[in-house]
């Protein structure tokens, strides 16, 4: 089983995450002034891509850490 | 028969002895689809390595899954907010003599302070000129001349009831109901036409 299937995203599983926190970072965008927003925008956009790409997640627990099993 | 009876014995144990962790979000939120939540009574029936296995990497391509919905969900709330503080740093430390902040309030800046040399918006006389939309124009026509008026000295001239009710001599209670029927009237009206 191929272990690194979820732990990188291709472009296309990173721009649809892009899409699905636009609501947020609309929100997010009222902190700035009008004539700011659009660069923020796309600063975050920028951010998320970049981080998506590079950051490394830990090692993601087995679910058997959190069930009890008998065999 | 038999062999189904033990598995539902099976897979009632199973729950009964995992009753608290089923209310872990984590848990919960993974069983919530049916094809997870298949996966693991199958595993419970048939606890074969290559179920364990298979469910194990579905857990962890949730659990992955959340890590990056709950670090992205942060990044945005933390960059933005960064953001806005650089920003506010940078400008007040280049700030031009007109913008900086008067010492009494530390608010108000003191181009607020020069008055205007030009009446308000002096190229349209009309207020009714100024509707953009071209219902409300039509709902505005409508009313009565006394409830135009009332409504343009509120949200065009920018009196208050006190002033206005000098102005029509009657009271400010009067002033009041007239424009509070008038905002009815036009809902009415817009909504009408928006059906």
């Amino acid at each position: 089983m191929c272990v690194d299937n979820y732990y990188h995203m291709n472009d296309s599983e990173i721009m649809e995450m892009v899409d699905q926190f636009i609501p947020k970072i609309k929100k997010c965008l009222s902190f700035t002034p009008y004539q700011e927003r659009i660069d923020l925008e796309q600063e975050i956009k920028m951010k998320i891509i970049e981080k998506l790409h590079t950051v490394e997640f830990r090692e993601p627990k087995s679910i058997w850490e959190f069930l009890n099993i008998e065999i | 028969m038999g062999r189904d009876q033990n598995n539902t014995e099976h897979i009632q144990t199973f729950f009964e002895m995992n009753k608290v962790e089923m209310q872990n979000p984590i848990i919960k939120r993974f069983l919530y689809s049916q094809e997870n939540y298949d996966l693991l009574l199958r595993t419970i029936e048939n606890p074969s390595l290559e179920n364990m296995k298979k469910i194990d990497y579905q857990f962890k391509k949730h659990y992955i899954k959340v890590k990056r919905i709950k670090y992205v969900n942060n990044l945005i709330y933390f960059y933005s907010r960064d953001y806005e503080n650089r920003r506010k740093r940078i400008s007040e430390r280049n700030l031009l003599v007109l913008d900086d902040r008067l010492s009494s309030d530390g608010e108000t800046t003191l181009i607020e302070q020069i008055p205007s040399d030009r009446e308000h918006l002096p190229f349209k006389r009309n207020f009714i000129d100024h509707i953009e939309n071209p219902d409300l124009e039509a709902a505005i026509l409508n009313l009565t001349g006394k409830q135009i008026h009332i409504l343009e000295m509120i949200y065009f001239k920018n009196l208050t009831l006190k002033e206005i009710s000098k102005i029509l001599e009657t009271s400010p209670q009067n002033v009041s109901n007239q424009h509070r029927k008038a905002l009815r009237k036009l809902n009415k009206l817009v909504a009408s036409t928006m059906e």
